[in-house]
């Protein structure tokens, strides 16, 4: 049974999954239908929202503000360039006096070159320099975390950096979000093999060289000028490992990159893999459903794919008029 | 963006590696952008590039029509909102398009080489006599002999055909640039396009490829909206020979988001129209040509740090 065309292509043979009755499978999958807890883990939730925004940017600012109330120490893991919600939550810190005194961050990654060299906080090709830029110092004085609980990735800590979470009791929330290539952030099928999900699921941080997909996703974002400049996206990664985000007490991941209303958005096929497809350590986003937490999915990405139907008509008029042209009459 | 701080390679797997030409053409500005050399390789910012190559397209089939001239074209796919306009105009003057011998530009194929049929929904020569061929008038129509689009019987001879049936080259060629720099399918780093030098690369003739990855990436765009899995790896194209061996040019780069910033096709642009002429970007080697590109308003705003803007 053809998936949508008669004339079939098999997947690049790059790509993680080849299980062509998977991919098919996965490909017309509805987002809608799917929503609620029907995922290996019952705790484990896909929502379509309108805008993953004001999910993301409430979620944070709830826990944030319970860590003041309750004064008990949150540690969170946050994916960057998230600059609208980092300016939207501190905004409503700033207005309600909310405390952020209890927060510890950890990076979901940051930029490195090929040297090992870490993008420092300070320079324009840092992610978590965008949370300092638009977070840290957005929040009034007063109300800011001590320094000291802001966790950067460095060329010497990057592989001790699972150390670093757990020492601090590991994650209350992993915040996260898919590239193209299904990965999460830089924890790609090529980054980070693996035979079994257990195996999978038991690596740590570690220095690592994207995808190709996901330098090209990357090329598209504010922070690169949103031209597709490939060339100017550094070449590798820092990132907690998969180990990370399972020993985390909960995951919210947002989809809602996208485009043209919908079509294209980078984050659809991605999505539709992590939530339907195999629970496969080649399919990284995948690992969410054997733990609690919520992907939620803007309405924009969540839009039907559209696949071209076969057009079998035209061979049958082109062979009518080459018939008549042969025998030179009129149409 | 300022590299004291941190600064990098460009990834191993982009075939331009050369960081000077990169920062030059990332840093260019609109008033450096309108440009003609000395092959008559032209450079046009406008508001709307579309209709500008509607407009040089139209303008080929009516000399051809009152000239009573052959014509030969290749025609890039799907650019539906051009071609119908174009042939609606011609119905609505009467312009006959006879005088037309069309050549698709590059077609979808698969693993095995076999090219995709014209009846498959995302086919580019379906596109083609769908969009364009098919929305003539009848009495207005080239004869259908004069379509031509890959099978797998004429992919071995599509180069020579077209220079045999253009007397040495296609009269125009009308294109688009790829993220990773191509023109038509001819993407670098490939089995079907690889050559040791751009003298050797100048020569290569249409055939079967095996796309660059990114490529895929692109194409996945228009395929169930990102579905890299389904986007086909393989096609079939024109190749660097026909290019040159076309007697007029025209392009357009406009492909942005929804009217909206992002666009893949904005440092691709740059680095084809004012980076070195080479093979690491096919389609630097229009600067070789006479010809045009009309590059929108959008295109040519400056690539620099969005930091308020996600995508």
């Amino acid at each position: 049974m053809p998936f949508v065309n008669k004339f079939e292509t098999a997947p690049a043979e790059w790509l993680p999954i080849q299980d062509r009755e998977a991919i098919d499978r996965v490909a017309l999958m509805d987002f809608y239908k799917n929503q609620g807890k029907k995922f290996e883990n019952s705790d484990f939730e896909l929502k379509v929202v309108w805008d993953v925004h004001d999910y993301f940017a409430m979620d944070l600012f709830q826990r944030i503000r319970l860590s003041d109330v309750d004064d008990k120490k949150l540690v969170v893991i946050l994916p960057s360039p998230e600059v609208a919600v980092f300016i939207t939550v501190t905004e409503m810190l700033n207005k309600f006096g909310v405390s952020a005194r209890n927060l510890h961050v950890f990076f979901l990654n940051e930029y490195a070159n090929e040297k090992g060299d870490v993008a420092p906080w300070q320079s324009p090709y840092s992610k978590s320099g965008k949370f300092m830029k638009y977070f840290y110092d957005r929040l009034d004085p007063g109300l800011r975390m001590p320094r000291d609980q802001i966790h950067f990735f460095t060329r010497e800590n990057c592989r001790g950096y699972s150390a670093l979470i757990a020492a601090e009791g590991g994650a209350d929330v992993a915040y996260t979000s898919l590239s193209w290539s299904g990965g999460i952030g830089a924890i790609d099928a090529e980054t980070y093999p693996a035979d079994t999900m257990e195996e999978f699921l038991g690596m740590g941080s570690a220095y690592v060289t994207p995808m190709l997909e996901t330098i090209a996703h990357d090329s598209l974002r504010g922070m690169f000028g949103c031209s597709g400049d490939i060339g100017n996206v550094p070449p590798c990664a820092v990132t907690v490992g998969p180990k990370d985000l399972a020993a985390a007490k909960e995951r919210i991941d947002v989809e809602f990159l996208a485009a043209c209303g919908g079509t294209p958005a980078q984050q659809k096929f991605a999505a539709k893999m992590a939530l339907f497809g195999p629970l496969d350590p080649k399919n990284p986003g995948s690992m969410l459903r054997l733990f609690p937490g919520t992907c939620y999915v803007s309405s924009q990405v969540a839009l039907p794919p559209v696949y071209a139907p076969d057009e079998p008509w035209l061979e049958e008029k082109l062979e009518a008029i080459r018939a008549n042209e042969e025998s030179g009459k009129e149409i | 963006m300022n590299r004291s701080l941190f600064d990098f390679a460009p990834s191993a797997w982009i075939p331009l590696q050369d960081k000077e030409a990169l920062e030059r053409c990332r840093n260019l500005r609109r008033e450096d952008m309108d440009i003609t050399n000395e092959n008559g390789y032209t450079a046009r910012v406008v508001p709307h590039p579309s209709s500008c190559c509607a407009g040089v397209l139209f303008n080929y089939i009516y000399r051809s029509d009152v000239e009573d001239r052959k014509t030969v074209i290749v025609f890039p796919n799907s650019w539906r909102d051009i071609y119908v306009s174009v042939a609606e105009t011609c119905n609505k003057f009467n312009i006959s398009a006879r005088n037309i011998h069309a050549f698709c530009m590059d077609e979808w194929a698969d693993e095995d080489g076999n090219v995709a049929p014209i009846t498959y929904g995302p086919s580019l020569g379906g596109h083609f006599l769908r969009e364009f061929y098919l929305s003539f008038r009848e009495d207005l129509r080239p004869p259908l002999s004069q379509m031509h689009y890959y099978t797998n019987e004429n992919i071995g001879s599509y180069s020579d055909l077209l220079d045999e049936t253009g007397n040495g080259g296609a009269d125009l060629i009308i294109s688009a640039t790829g993220w990773i720099g191509h023109t038509a399918f001819i993407d670098p780093n490939t089995k079907k396009f690889s050559a040791d030098s751009l003298e050797e690369f100048l020569q290569l003739k249409a055939g079967f490829v095996d796309n660059h990855r990114l490529t895929i990436v692109q194409n996945s765009g228009g395929w169930g909206g990102g579905d890299i899995y389904h986007t086909p790896r393989y096609s079939v194209s024109i190749g660097p020979r026909d290019v040159i061996h076309a007697r007029d040019h025209v392009e357009r780069h406009d492909l942005g988001y929804c009217g909206g910033y992002s666009s893949w096709e904005r440092m691709i642009s740059r680095l084809q129209i004012y980076g070195p002429v080479c093979k690491e970007i096919p389609a630097s080697i229009y600067q070789l040509t006479k010809g045009v590109i009309y590059v929108s308003e959008e295109m040519a705003r400056p690539i620099e740090p969005m930091d308020l803007v996600a995508f």
